[in-house]
């Protein structure tokens, strides 16, 4: 049975190019536009993998990271971030909250199958 | 009240003053009059011109007052007129600023998303096209398959040859084998002829001895009554003679009926052995060649299939360094979404001050208190705009991929 992957970002073609990147490695993508409609996608069922943005609109990725986390169903659920922030003060507050690893766009679409495959096979 | 509309009054004023003058001098004139009532009316009108003169100086004084007081005011009120009359403007725009802003976001997006689109589509098509020419080849779609096929077919070329080889040896050891025959009857033909000769030296014999029992059978007849027995001696020894001769004849024809059968089995077989031997080489030679050119073929299709795998497997990685390149649009917007809160955060600003500036313009007196409330809020709108100078989302200046870390 095919993996489910939950993209978070509020940039249309963001989650085209995840959606392109790894459906075409047999992984089932489900699409959110920001952190409240990823939390409430989230929420409806659970997911082998979450990637989200940072900056987003209504809810940011730490703070949809952060309320995963306190869900029982998300405590060891891969998160990933892939955002365009790079600061090493951001990445901290990242591994804080409980975020598994961070990406720093653009994002090699090849990389990006290589790390989800560490993390989830 | 400007100086035209001080003139334009203090006219007015002397006008109205004139015509009281005027109308109280023909009430005296024609109401009967003296001399001392006509002193009195230029008396009036004296005091009247006195006025006038009096008027026209205290309004050149405030003319001159209020050309100091305007030298002075000037560059306020002309700066606070455009404002005033700017401020609105300027906010328009700003709004066709920020729409632009919007516009190009949008038409990034959608142009990214075909773009997006367009590179999956192609991707799909050279997929399918690889798969098309795997099937074709092999009959398979999947590379592992045709790959197994591909060697397949090579063991099949391989086992039909090793096999036509098999056969190949088999025939010339036939053929080999009957002309180890033909030699052989060659060796029949021999002993044939020996046995030919031996009959010759029986045939000889059986001359001799019916020679010897026709010489015994005359000198039986010589010795008369007394021979008579061994006459019948001789007579049988020529019977045994002339049947010796009946049988060597019957063995000589029965033996070259032989030698005959042992020539034409030799010439088939020895042609038969010729005939194996030639149609299994051409043979050989015909199915080597047919063999070779469906190895080429077979190698130059698998050559084929496998630059159509490297070109497949480049498009992916061109497709990728493509994917990786659009994800500009992602940076561009969210920069213009941060000009965009900036150029609102000046906007403010400078709607501010031309409100202020229009209070001012319409008489209400600014107080030293406000005016500190006023630089209060101009700076706190700056301060926001340096704070988002601080922290844009975005720091890339290239589109190269970016780190990646797993805590």
């Amino acid at each position: 049975m095919a993996k489910t992957i939950l993209t978070v970002d509020d940039s249309s073609s963001i989650r085209q190019m995840v959606s392109f990147t790894l459906k075409s490695a047999g992984y089932d993508i489900i699409e959110a536009v920001d952190g409240q409609d990823g939390l409430d996608k989230a929420k409806n069922r659970t997911v082998n993998l979450v990637l989200t943005d940072q900056n987003m609109p209504r809810m940011d990725g730490l703070t949809l990271i952060k309320t995963l986390r306190a869900m029982p169903a998300y405590k060891t659920v891969p998160i990933l971030m892939l955002t365009t922030e790079s600061s090493d003060a951001m990445k901290t507050q990242g591994r804080a909250v409980g975020a598994t690893g961070w990406i720093v766009k653009p994002f090699d679409p090849q990389k990006l199958l290589e790390v989800v495959k560490k993390v989830i096979g | 009240m400007n100086k035209a509309q001080r003139q334009k009054h203090n006219m007015k004023l002397l006008a109205f003053m004139a015509v009281v003058a005027l109308v109280s001098i023909m009430l005296h004139g024609f109401l009967g009059g003296g001399i001392s009532a006509t002193i009195e009316t230029l008396l009036h009108v004296g005091m009247i011109a006195a006025i006038y003169v009096f008027l026209l100086r205290s309004s050149q004084r405030e003319d001159r007052s209020h050309e100091v007081e305007l030298r002075n005011a000037k560059p306020q009120s002309a700066v606070e007129s455009v404002l005033a009359e700017t401020h609105n403007r300027f906010a328009t725009h700003f709004a066709g600023a920020n729409g632009d802003l919007d516009q190009v976001q949008a038409l990034l997006t959608d142009a990214i998303g075909k773009l997006l689109q367009s590179f999956n589509g192609m991707q799909q098509l050279i997929q399918s096209q690889h798969d098309i020419a795997l099937s074709i080849v092999t009959g398979h779609q999947d590379q592992e398959n045709s790959t197994h096929h591909a060697e397949s077919m090579e063991e099949f070329i391989n086992s039909t040859s090793d096999t036509l080889k098999e056969m190949v040896g088999s025939i010339v050891n036939n053929s080999k084998i009957a002309m180890e025959l033909v030699d052989r009857m060659d060796a029949v033909k021999t002993q044939v002829s020996e046995i030919l000769d031996v009959l010759a030296e029986i045939d000889g014999i059986a001359k001799q001895t019916n020679l010897l029992s026709l010489n015994a059978a005359i000198e039986a007849a010589r010795a008369g009554e007394s021979g008579r027995g061994f006459a019948v001696v001789a007579d049988e020894v020529r019977k045994l003679s002339s049947r010796s001769e009946q049988f060597s004849r019957q063995i000589r024809t029965s033996v070259a009926g032989v030698n005959t059968a042992i020539n034409d089995a030799e010439s088939s077989v020895s042609k038969m052995a010729s005939l194996d031997m030639q149609f299994a080489l051409d043979s050989k030679t015909k199915i080597d060649l047919t063999l070779k050119q469906v190895k080429e073929l077979n190698e130059g299709m698998r050559d084929v299939i496998q630059q159509q795998h490297a070109i497949s497997n480049q498009v992916d990685e061109v497709v990728g360094k493509a994917v990786t390149s659009l994800q500009f649009q992602d940076m561009v917007g969210q920069l213009i979404q941060h000009s965009h809160t900036r150029i609102d955060c000046i906007e403010q600003a400078w709607q501010r001050i031309g409100r202020w500036a229009n209070e001012e313009q319409q008489g209400q007196v600014i107080s030293p208190e406000r005016i500190v409330q006023m630089q209060q809020e101009i700076n706190g709108l700056f301060q926001a705009a340096d704070n988002l100078s601080a922290r844009s989302p975005v720091r890339q200046d290239k589109l190269e991929s970016g780190d990646i870390d797993l805590f």
